[in-house]
């Protein structure tokens, strides 16, 4: 009993852990910026000042999935996706306008730009609009958050093979339970019949 | 009659009760998820396929069902005693 309730309390665990999870991290984010930036925009978007950068740079949003979602109840619109304007937004922190307010999670922890059709078409903007762009170079390694989002495939992965572990582990422990407590296997009423004469 | 001796143990009699529930659940669990996921896995796959939105979650329950025959599988070399009761 004990390791039924293991396995099935690892097992909500863990589909609990994949549903916070899920949240954060931005599936839909690799499209015109890269994985990076996709995380930087959850952050953005969890920091709460997108509509900030919308308004400021007049960016807009298309972003589906989670995060564009978040963003438009923010006070983003349609046009670029989250993850460009938190670029933007990154930016313009380092511009001679000043930085922008960090929201609850304070600002985006990743400097790095897009890399997709979007960012590029937004590339002029930042060089002639009200913001210009900071001459350094992007500081934060891409590495963490790139590690952070195959942590979570992983878990997704997991978590979609829980359940046949977890019927695997029950099945065996019920092997080593028998054995414990009986010290032999009962015997099936086939086996019973075969030693009739 | 005379050579054949009565099995100390038959079924689930003189199981101890923790034993026999843990065989109970050990089986309901089983059962409901092979039965459950005979149904569920294709149909999810296939609503996964179908659905471009969806599309990127199909590789899951292709996960789920492949893990499941995988168990399966390792369930197979179980002790034959253990599985002439497992199956009875």
């Amino acid at each position: 009993m004990a390791t039924y309730l293991a396995l099935q309390g690892s097992h909500v665990a863990a589909l609990v852990a994949v549903g916070m999870l899920h949240g954060d991290v931005p599936w839909d984010a690799g499209g015109a910026a890269d994985a990076a930036v996709g995380a930087a925009a959850m952050d953005a978007v969890v920091g709460g000042d997108i509509g900030d950068v919308d308004r400021r740079m007049g960016a807009r949003v298309r972003c589906g999935g989670p995060s564009g979602a978040a963003a438009r109840e923010l006070g983003g619109s349609r046009g670029v996706r989250a993850d460009v304007r938190v670029a933007l937004r990154d930016r313009l922190a380092r511009s001679p306008s000043g930085p922008l307010r960090g929201g609850p999670m304070g600002p985006a922890k990743i400097r790095a730009g897009g890399t997709g059709p979007a960012a590029t078409r937004l590339q002029p903007k930042l060089s002639t609009g009200r913001a210009s762009p900071s001459p350094e170079p992007p500081e934060t390694p891409l590495k963490p958050v790139k590690a952070r989002r195959m942590n979570t495939l992983r878990l997704r992965f997991f978590a979609a093979m829980l359940p046949g572990l977890s019927m695997l582990g029950l099945f065996y422990s019920l092997v080593l339970d028998m054995r414990w407590r009986l010290g032999r296997f009962p015997e099936s009423s086939a086996t019973t019949a075969s030693r009739l004469p | 009659m005379a050579t054949w001796a009565l099995p100390g143990v038959l079924g689930n009699n003189g199981f101890p009760t923790s034993l026999s529930h843990h065989g109970e659940w050990s089986w309901t669990c089983v059962s409901t998820l092979i039965g459950g996921s005979l149904v569920a896995v294709p149909t999810l796959i296939l609503v996964s396929l179908v659905v471009r939105r969806w599309r990127r979650w199909a590789i899951l329950p292709v996960i789920h069902g492949l893990t499941l025959l995988a168990a399966w599988g390792l369930m197979l070399l179980a002790l034959d005693a253990f599985l002439h009761w497992w199956w009875d």
